[in-house]
């Protein structure tokens, strides 16, 4: 029995020590199932015990639990131990966090498809519906439908290309998309469309021979001028994130509208008192709009008597050089990467 | 085209203080034409007197140097030394008193001229900043009602508008001061008051011989013969009234038939009549022969062809008609005798000839614009009155007056219903307000009980051809301001779908996420980028009249333009993801436009590591997001501009959808890439059809699922696609081919794939014999279908 005895302690002693040396917590795990496992000493001297009788079975069981006890208890122990010291070493590591690593791991839309897409979003709201079609048109889609005869000064060679003459041409605007649609459906009609468009100039800060434009047309029963200057006026202000800015309808002349209009639009920069962007007039020139000219909607079969509406039209690279303070628009068409990597949207 | 306000005060009150002015400028570009300038005639005079020359004495020291005596509205008058050669007794003129800093920055001094003491100075109209002038003093002698002492400033004050004429070109009218001044006397409500034209009482019975050839060209020919004219320097105030504007004084008649042609829009032509064969000549107007020359006023000779139309003579060309006169036919320090031609003619004509000789004239451009054809006899009236009044020439003939227009003068009714005003602009305008605006206008109105509205257009407004004409001078003038915001009213339903509108917004969504940057570039290249691509064979639409040497065809890929955005960014940074989506042009047989359709074009860039798989990724990621139905597979090598054996075409469920590869050396280095690129082009139109808006999600299954990848080699009769798609089991969760591998051991003409099986059960954990069972049913199935499919 005193064999026994001695047997217990040193498989205690043993754990106890092996236990104090663990420095971790991977080897307190093993530690754990070695003298919890059938291997261990102290099973083998439980296995013993079934040869014993009594009193001696009662104290040997009794010395084998409080060894047990000892042993869970020195597990336990030694594991918040380790645990604690582990969370002490990482608490202690230091990370200087305004290191960053030099990935671009997002990519960016080109600034006019961020602002059109924000066009026609907004209308959107107003069921305005986006449409695309050609950019390569014929002169009947692109001047003589919309009230611009064959003599007209802007079909000249000066100010469109050609592909045949007085024929077949890069659309000098997205009028042409009006005129497509209006064949294809019958009013109501409410259209946004965007898109490439080209004119015969030279290039320079302020003119490039391709840019992009920007066109809605809405035909219904009564629309009028007060309608859009309603329409027009929320847009901008949504545009430019801006409740301030008020709209202002120049007379001007469009062959396919009539009344015509130049929409100037309060200088959001200056809020009206006048600056450098807006060459001290307190005004911007945003767009150009006007009423559908009844020989127009006659042009596509659609009674001006029952039916009338307005159109609008502007470029998306203005209004972006206006919110950002950019005068050259050639910007757009470099693709500098440092230019095209400032707005990150998707 | 520049009109002087107070040239306009002539028919209607101006106002007074420069603000006022200035105010007027901006209601008048809102409301009649936007303006692209405005000068300020004489704004530097503020400090500069008028003075009256009271007595010239010689210098005794020197020649050129005068003493003058000036009246200067003081007791005394000042005694300034002046080298000028113009100067003479009575004459008023600018002076600058000791203190005054002249626009320049001189500042006058008192001065001791060869002994004589000067207090001042005389100033030319260069030393004022009012024009180039610097050949004498500027004279005051034709301002009315002068007066020594007065700052000179109040005397010779104006604002100069350069209106834009683009806003005003469908108003001929609007070419003239009176057209300007009967827009501002409605915008301000003030009198018009109409030039007075006095009849021309002569006994002469002189006719002249005058033939309209080209009817078509010439509507109407007016004209006079003037003699015994005096040619001399003009009027002051003629002469100060075409600079301002920009024209250059010639002589007394070249510079009354302009002022004329400003005052009313007419143009008027002055020969010299003994150089046009004198007064039984005959006038031809008609068309011009081809290679037909003429010199004209500018001294070039002109080459013409038929496109043109002339005056001319039995024996010669005297003018283009409408655009410039002849300069053999010019009216000169020498002439005697004058033809005064007043004429319309056609405005589509005038500009076709003007344009195919490339000269525009202020004559042609208001012809282009329409002058009116009633207005040729009064001008011409107008200018025999002024050349009378001026004493410096004599009328010789009747005036002959030929026209082929049939109701000449006859003036057009438009009658609508009075509503319609509030329909288009959205408010209700009362109707005294519209009659009072339309009748400033010179438009008769007459409103019935029954709210019809009729009203007598005035000749020269051939612009008004329906009732938003007239909707539009009524809104302009009532003045859009006037008009609240109100929020239209209609029934609102959904749109139809732009779905090309919509895929390229996705994917250009989707590219960014993965690290893309849209780029833009030009629809148009050139021979030169296609050859640096290697691309040469490709389909070259041209535009016939290109601005520019890098610009002249339509492309019909957007591969150049994207090795040269590469090629600029390279410089700085290492590494880089570009795309664009845009239209690529084809000719298009049988049909006649071309074709056009959007392709998406990705470049992978990386100074040092491979680009292909970071590419390949994005395109997976775009099927997964838009998502296409599907599978897409890579196969069959590329050539040029791709590297062979690093390339492959993108199939789409069996579907040609584009290329992908990496770029052959030779074209990187003709763009000076250095590093690996990889682009790969993506057809819009062909996976549009594939888009799944439906796509379902389905729940899974919490027993683990089994994955299975099958090795299999096919050759190249079988497309992977067809063996997918007879794949089969109740509980196959997901069939994906997960690697393609071509090369040894495999022959020239096989393919290895590696198609992952992913099975899921709903009940249970998966016995292990019953995944070989299914497995095993499967490959006896695809090899009973297909006898060349081999299991590895």
């Amino acid at each position: 029995m005193q064999n026994l005895t001695d047997e217990i302690l040193k498989a205690t002693k043993e754990a106890l020590d092996d236990i104090k040396n663990c420095d971790n917590i991977q080897s307190l795990r093993k530690v754990s199932s070695e003298y919890k496992g059938k291997e261990s000493n102290l099973y083998k001297i439980l296995t013993k015990i079934s040869q014993l009788q009594g009193e001696e079975k009662k104290l040997i069981g009794s010395r084998i639990n409080e060894s047990k006890a000892k042993i869970d208890n020195a597990l336990s122990q030694k594991e918040q131990e380790l645990k604690i010291s582990e969370y002490e070493k990482e608490e202690s590591e230091y990370l200087d966090i305004t290191l960053i690593k030099e990935v671009r791991t997002l990519g960016s839309t080109h600034p006019v498809t961020q602002m059109i897409q924000k066009i026609v979003d907004i209308f959107g709201l107003y069921g305005f519906s986006h449409v695309t079609d050609r950019e390569i048109e014929t002169d009947w889609f692109c001047f003589q439908a919309l009230n611009m005869d064959i003599d007209h000064p802007a079909r000249e060679m000066q100010d469109t290309f050609y592909i045949e003459e007085n024929h077949i041409l890069p659309r000098t605007h997205t009028s042409s998309v009006q005129i497509r649609t209006m064949l294809k459906s019958k009013p109501p009609i409410r259209i946004i469309s965007a898109g490439r468009v080209y004119r015969n100039e030279n290039q320079d800060a302020r003119h490039s021979f391709m840019f992009y434009q920007y066109e809605g047309l809405i035909i219904d029963n009564n629309i009028t001028i007060a309608d859009l200057k309603s329409i027009l006026t929320q847009a901008l202000r949504k545009i430019f994130e801006n409740d301030k800015i008020e709209l202002r309808l120049r007379h001007s002349y469009f062959p396919y509208t009539e009344p015509s209009f130049e929409v100037d639009a309060t200088c959001m920069l200056c809020e009206g008192k006048g600056c450098k962007v807006c060459d001290f007039k307190g005004w911007l020139e945003l767009l150009g709009a006007g009423m559908v000219h009844p020989q127009v909607l006659r042009n596509v079969g659609i009674n001006p008597k029952e039916y009338q509406g307005f159109a609008f039209g502007g470029g998306p690279e203005r209004l972006i050089m206006i919110k950002n303070e950019i005068n050259d628009t050639r910007l757009f068409y470099e693709n500098d990467l440092r230019f095209l990597s400032q707005l990150k949207k998707l | 085209m520049k009109i002087s306000l107070s040239w306009i005060s002539k028919y209607t009150k101006i106002p007074n203080t420069i603000k006022e002015k200035y105010d007027l400028a901006d209601k008048f570009a809102r409301q009649i034409a936007d303006i692209d300038g405005i000068t300020h005639y004489g704004e530097h005079t503020k400090d500069i007197i008028v003075g009256k020359i009271i007595r010239i004495q010689n210098h005794g020291n020197a020649d050129k140097l005068k003493i003058t005596q000036i009246d200067i509205g003081e007791k005394e008058y000042l005694q300034i030394v002046t080298g000028a050669p113009n100067i003479y007794e009575g004459m008023y003129v600018p002076v600058a008193k000791i203190g005054i800093t002249l626009p320049g920055g001189l500042t006058i001094e008192k001065r001791d001229l060869r002994g004589v003491p000067s207090y001042g100075m005389l100033c030319s109209e260069k030393e004022l900043m009012i024009s180039d002038n610097h050949e004498g003093i500027m004279d005051l002698g034709d301002i009315k009602d002068i007066k020594a002492g007065e700052n000179l400033i109040s005397y010779i004050e104006d604002l100069i508008f350069d209106i834009d004429n683009k806003v005003i070109s469908n108003r001929g009218d609007l070419f003239s001061h009176e057209g300007i001044a009967r827009e501002i006397a409605t915008l301000q409500r003030t009198e018009y008051i109409k030039n007075k034209i006095q009849d021309i009482k002569s006994n002469e019975n002189k006719k002249i011989n005058i033939d309209i050839n080209a009817k078509n060209f010439c509507f109407r020919y007016t004209a006079i013969i003037v003699k015994n004219v005096k040619i001399k320097e003009s009027p002051m105030y003629i002469r100060r009234n075409l600079e301002k504007l920009g024209i250059q004084s010639i002589n007394n008649i070249v510079d009354i038939t302009n002022y004329i042609m400003l005052d009313t829009g007419q143009p008027l032509h002055a020969f010299d009549l003994d150089k046009i064969g004198g007064e039984d000549t005959e006038i031809i107007v008609r068309k011009a022969k081809n290679e037909e020359r003429i010199k004209t006023l500018d001294q070039k000779e002109r080459v013409l062809s038929e496109e043109n139309y002339l005056i001319a003579t039995k024996s010669a060309p005297i003018a283009i008609a409408g655009i410039m006169g002849g300069y053999d036919s010019k009216v000169d320090e020498n002439t005697k005798n004058i033809l005064i031609e007043s004429a319309t003619f056609s405005p589509k004509l005038i500009r076709k000839s003007s344009k195919s000789i490339n000269l525009r004239t202020d004559a042609s451009l208001r012809y282009e614009k329409r002058v009116d054809p009633n207005k040729t006899m009064r001008a011409l009236l107008e200018t025999v009155n002024l050349i009378q009044k001026e004493g410096i020439g004599e009328i010789a003939s009747q005036v002959i007056d030929i026209t082929n227009i049939q109701d000449i003068g006859k003036k057009e009714i438009l009658s609508f219903d009075f509503n319609r005003i509030e329909k288009v602009i959205g408010i209700k305008i009362e109707k005294r307000t519209v009659q009072d605006i339309l009748e400033r206008l010179n438009f008769e109105v007459k409103i019935s009980k029954d709210n019809i509205i009729s009203v007598k257009v005035p000749t020269e407004r051939d612009d008004i051809k329906e009732d938003v004409d007239l909707i539009e001078d009524i809104g302009r003038i009532y003045g859009y301001d006037k008009i609240p915001l109100k929020n239209p009213i209609y029934e609102i339903k959904p749109g139809r779908e732009d779905i090309v509108y919509k895929t390229k917004q996705a994917i250009k969504t989707i590219i960014s996420a993965c690290g893309g940057y849209e780029i833009k570039t030009y629809s148009f290249i050139n021979e030169d980028l296609l050859k640096k691509s290697m691309l040469d064979d490709v389909s070259k639409i041209k535009i016939i009249n290109p601005n520019s040497e890098d610009y002249t065809i339509l492309r019909s890929s957007l591969i150049p333009s994207i090795l040269k955005t590469v090629s600029i960014n390279q410089k700085n940074s290492d590494s880089f993801i570009f795309y664009e989506i845009a239209n690529v042009y084809k000719e298009n047989r049988g049909e006649e436009l071309p074709k056009e359709e959007y392709e998406l074009i990705i470049s992978a860039y990386n100074k040092k590591l491979e680009t292909f798989f970071s590419l390949k990724n994005i395109i997976e990621a775009i099927k997964e997001y838009l998502p296409l139905k599907g599978d897409i597979i890579y196969q069959n090598f590329l050539k040029i501009p791709y590297l062979k054996n690093k390339s492959s075409k993108i199939y789409l469920n069996d579907e040609y959808i584009g290329d992908i590869g990496n770029i052959h050396p030779e074209i990187r280095e003709n763009f000076n890439i250095n590093g690996n690129l990889t682009i790969s082009v993506i057809q819009i139109k062909n996976i549009i059809k594939y888009i799944d808006p439906f796509q379902k999600i389905k729940p899974i299954s919490k027993y683990p699922e089994i994955k299975i990848d099958l090795n299999i080699t096919i050759d190249n009769s079988i497309s992977a696609k067809s063996i997918i798609d007879i794949i089969y089991d109740e509980n196959l969760r997901s069939k994906n081919i997960v690697d393609v591998y071509k090369g040894k051991p495999l022959k020239d003409n096989q393919t290895g794939l590696t198609i992952r099986l992913v099975f899921e059960n709903f009940e249970e954990t998966f016995k292990i014999e019953d995944i070989h069972k299914k497995i095993e049913k499967i490959k006896e199935y695809v090899t009973k279908k297909f006898s060349n499919v081999l299991f590895r």
